[in-house]
C-alpha cells in the first residue's frame, strides 16, 4: 500500500561541469531523503539504470554515469551494502552490453569491487504470475526480482507517446526482453504492470541535462541542473512532470497508475521548490500526439 | 570622468573612417578630441570629412597635448603594442583593433598592464556582436549541441588582393602576421567565444596562393581540443568567395552558424526544419540587404555594438573583463598554429591551463 503522502526531493547544481559540486548535490538530495531509505542489512541493490540507446548523457537520453558513482559511493559508505549491481535490458535498437562499455560506464564505475553491470536480457529468468493490467505472467530476470532493494535511476525526458517518462517508463525497460516495441500499443498498462511486479524501493532521476521536444531520443537536451529523488514512484513522476511544464494529470501512466494505486499523487517537496526550477518543456505537437494515439488503436484492432 | 567621454584615435585609415568614425559620430555621450596619423593627405581628408577638431602626426604627441578618456588603436598589426601601452600608461581605456599585439607575450602584457592600472582594454573582435554568434554562443552555453564532438571553422575572402587602399600593402609585411592574424585571429576568437575552445594540439600546412607573395596566404589546420573536441581550421586569402563559418557538431545536433546563414540541425524533423531554415535565412538576407539599400544605420553595425560594449564598460555598466584574456588565448592558438605550420607536424598549444577564462555576458 503506498504511503499516503510521499516525499520527493528535488536540489540543483549550478555548474553541472563540477564533479565536486554534483557530488555534493548527489549526496544532499540522499541525505534529504535520509530514513526513507530503508536497505535492509548487507543488500543486494539493483540499480535499473535509463541507456536506450548509444547515447551519451549530454544528449538529454541516457543517465549521467557520473551520479550512479556519486550514488553507489553514498550506498557503500552510508548503508551495509553486499553488493550492487548495475542493471539495464536490451533494447529494440539497444544492445546494453555495448551501451555500458561504449558509454564508458565500466571505467566511472571502475575501483568498486562491490560493484557489477548486469545485462538483464541475459540473466537467469524466474516466471512471475500476477494480476496485472497487461500482463498475466512474465518472465523477469531472477537477480532484479530477488534483489533486497531495486533503484530506478531515471532521465528527465518528455516521451512522444506518453507525454514523459522518468522512473515509471524507466521500469519498462527491465522487461528483459529486446524487442520492447511490440508492447508500445499497450504502453500504458505494460508501464504500471511493470512498476506493479516489482516496485522500485527509490527513484531518481537525472535532471542535469534533460530532453524536451520528441523525446525519448530524438529530443533536444535541455539544461536544467536537477537531481529529483523519492521512494515512491508515482510521486517522483508526478513531481518530474511538474519540473517540464505538465500536468501529470495528461500523463497516461501516471493517470492509470494513480487509479490503480501504484503510488501516490500526494507528495511533500524538500529542496528546491517546484515552482523556483519548473520550466515549460516543449513537448510534440498535439496533432502528433492524436496521430500516434489514433495509431495505436488501429494497431490494438 | 567626463560626461561625456573624450575619444583620441590613432590611426585615421580605413576601419576608422568606415567603421569606428560614423559609430562613434552617432553617439551623443562620446566626443572624438583628436586623431594621430602619419599620413599628411589621410590625416587631412579624414579631418576635413568627419569635424574632428585636432590631428596630430604622431600618437605620442597626442596623447601628450589632449586630455582624453580613451583612445581606439587602428594601426597596422605591428604597431598595436607600442601605442595600447602607451595609452594604458597614461591610464586611458584602449579599443585595441585585433590582433592585440603581435603574439601571445605582448597580449598578456597589455592585458595585465591593464588589469593593473583597473582600466578597460577592449580586443577589436566586432564579429563576437553578430547576432547569429551570439545565438550560438547561446545554444552551446545551454547545451543543446550535447557533447561536442567536432568543429569545422572556415575564413576565406579576397584578402587585400582587391586593394582596399592604397595603403594596405602593410597586410603583406610578414611582421603582421599575413591571413593567420588577419582573419584567422577572427575565427580563433569566434571559437572561443562561441564554444569555449581550447587548442590542445595542432598540425597545420601553408602555403602561397601567388608565387610572389612574401608571407603565405592559404592555411589549412587539423586540432584537438579539450573536452575531447577534434576539429579543423581553413583560412584563405585571394578566394573570390567570401565565408566566415563555423560548423559545430554535437551529439544532439549540429550548428551552421555565419555572419549570413544560421541553422540547427536537430535529429529530426527533417525536411519541415530545412524548409523553415531556408525561409529564416532568406528572410533575414532581404531585410538585412533592404534595410542597406534603404537607410545606413551606424548605431547598428557590428563595429557600433562594440563601441557600445567599450563605452558602457568604461562607465562600468558591462563586464568585459574577460575580454582581454580571450585575446591572449586566441594568440596563443595562433603562435601553435604557426609553429605548426613551421615544425611540419603536431605541436601543443602554450596556452596556461591555470586561468579561467569564462566570457562575460
Amino acid at each position: 500500500m503506498p504511503a499516503l503522502t510521499a516525499q520527493v526531493a528535488i536540489v540543483r547544481a549550478e555548474d553541472i561541469d563540477d564533479d565536486a559540486l554534483v557530488r555534493t548535490k548527489m549526496y544532499e538530495l540522499l541525505d534529504l531523503l535520509g530514513d526513507s531509505i530503508q536497505t535492509p542489512p548487507n543488500a543486494q541493490v539493483v540499480v535499473k539504470v535509463n541507456l536506450c540507446l548509444l547515447l551519451d548523457c549530454e544528449t538529454g537520453a541516457t543517465v549521467d554515469p557520473r551520479l550512479v558513482r556519486f550514488l553507489v559511493e553514498w550506498l557503500l559508505e552510508r548503508r551495509s551494502i553486499k553488493e550492487i549491481v548495475i542493471a539495464e535490458s536490451d533494447a529494440t535498437a539497444l544492445d546494453a552490453d555495448r551501451a555500458f562499455y561504449g558509454l564508458g560506464w565500466d571505467r566511472v564505475l571502475a575501483g568498486f569491487p562491490q560493484t557489477r553491470y548486469l545485462n538483464l536480457t541475459r540473466d537467469e529468468r524466474v516466471k512471475v504470475i500476477f494480476d496485472g493490467l497487461f500482463f498475466k505472467e512474465l518472465e523477469m530476470s531472477r537477480t532484479y526480482m530477488e534483489a533486497d532493494y531495486v533503484i530506478s535511476f531515471a532521465k528527465l525526458k518528455t516521451h512522444s507517446m506518453q507525454g514523459i517518462t522518468c522512473c515509471m517508463k524507466n521500469q519498462f525497460g527491465a522487461l528483459p526482453e529486446k524487442l520492447k516495441v511490440v508492447y508500445h500499443p499497450h504502453l500504458t498498462e505494460v508501464i504500471c504492470d511493470m512498476v506493479r511486479v516489482r516496485p522500485p524501493d527509490l527513484c531518481l532521476v537525472d535532471g542535469l541535462i534533460a530532453q524536451e521536444g520528441p523525446g525519448p531520443v530524438s529530443g533536444m537536451p535541455r539544461l536544467m541542473r536537477l537531481i529529483v529523488g523519492g521512494t515512491d514512484a508515482v510521486a517522483t513522476d508526478c513531481v518530474c512532470a511538474h519540473l517540464m511544464g505538465k500536468d501529470p494529470r495528461h500523463v497516461p501512466h501516471l493517470k492509470l497508475a494513480a487509479k490503480h494505486r501504484l503510488g501516490t499523487t500526494s507528495y511533500k517537496i524538500v529542496g528546491c521548490r517546484i515552482e523556483d526550477v519548473a520550466e515549460d518543456f516543449a513537448f510534440i505537437p498535439r496533432w502528433r500526439q492524436a496521430w500516434m494515439w489514433l495509431r495505436e488503436r488501429i494497431q490494438r484492432g | 570622468m567626463a560626461e561625456t567621454l573624450r575619444i583620441g584615435l590613432i590611426g585615421l585609415g580605413g576601419v576608422v573612417t568606415r567603421a569606428h568614425l560614423p559609430s562613434l559620430a552617432a553617439r551623443p555621450d562620446v566626443t572624438v578630441r583628436a586623431g594621430a596619423e602619419i599620413d599628411a593627405y589621410q590625416r587631412d581628408r579624414t579631418q576635413q570629412r568627419f569635424g574632428i577638431p585636432r590631428t596630430y602626426a604622431t600618437y605620442q604627441e597626442m596623447l601628450e597635448e589632449e586630455p582624453l578618456d580613451a583612445v581606439y588603436v587602428c594601426l597596422p598589426n605591428a604597431l598595436h603594442y607600442q601605442a595600447a601601452s602607451a595609452a594604458l600608461d597614461r591610464g586611458l581605456h584602449v579599443y585595441c583593433e585585433k590582433p592585440v599585439g603581435l603574439c601571445a607575450q605582448e597580449a598578456q602584457d597589455l592585458a595585465e598592464h591593464a588589469e593593473r592600472a583597473g582600466l578597460v582594454l577592449m580586443p577589436g573582435y566586432h564579429m563576437r556582436f553578430h547576432e547569429h554568434f551570439l545565438r550560438a554562443r547561446k545554444l552551446l552555453i545551454e547545451r543543446r549541441l550535447g557533447k561536442i564532438l567536432q568543429i569545422q571553422a572556415s575564413a576565406v575572402y579576397s584578402g587585400p588582393y582587391r586593394g582596399w587602399d592604397p595603403k594596405s600593402d602593410w597586410y603583406f609585411d610578414p611582421r603582421s602576421g599575413g591571413v593567420l592574424y588577419d582573419w584567422g585571429s577572427h575565427l580563433l576568437d569566434l571559437l572561443v567565444y562561441v564554444a569555449n575552445l581550447e587548442i590542445e594540439t595542432v598540425s597545420a600546412v601553408a602555403q602561397k596562393s601567388l608565387p610572389g607573395l612574401p608571407i603565405a596566404d592559404s592555411f589549412a589546420a587539423s586540432f584537438r581540443a579539450r573536452r575531447d573536441i577534434v576539429g579543423t581550421l581553413n583560412l584563405a586569402w585571394g578566394t573570390r568567395g567570401n565565408l566566415l563559418m563555423l560548423q559545430i557538431h554535437g551529439t544532439a545536433g549540429s550548428l551552421l552558424v555565419s555572419d549570413d546563414y544560421y541553422e540547427h540541425r536537430m535529429p529530426t524533423g527533417g525536411g519541415l526544419n530545412k524548409l523553415a531554415t531556408l525561409l529564416a535565412n532568406a528572410r533575414e538576407l532581404l531585410t538585412q540587404k533592404a534595410s542597406a539599400v534603404l537607410r545606413r544605420r551606424p548605431s547598428d553595425t557590428l563595429h557600433a555594438r562594440a563601441t557600445r560594449v567599450f563605452i558602457e564598460a568604461i562607465r562600468g555598466e558591462v563586464e568585459v573583463h574577460n575580454y582581454k584574456w580571450d585575446a591572449v588565448r586566441v594568440h596563443y592558438m595562433l603562435a601553435t598554429i604557426a609553429a605548426a605550420v613551421e615544425h611540419g607536424g603536431p605541436v601543443r598549444s602554450g596556452v596556461p591551463r591555470e586561468r579561467t577564462y569564462e566570457g562575460a555576458a
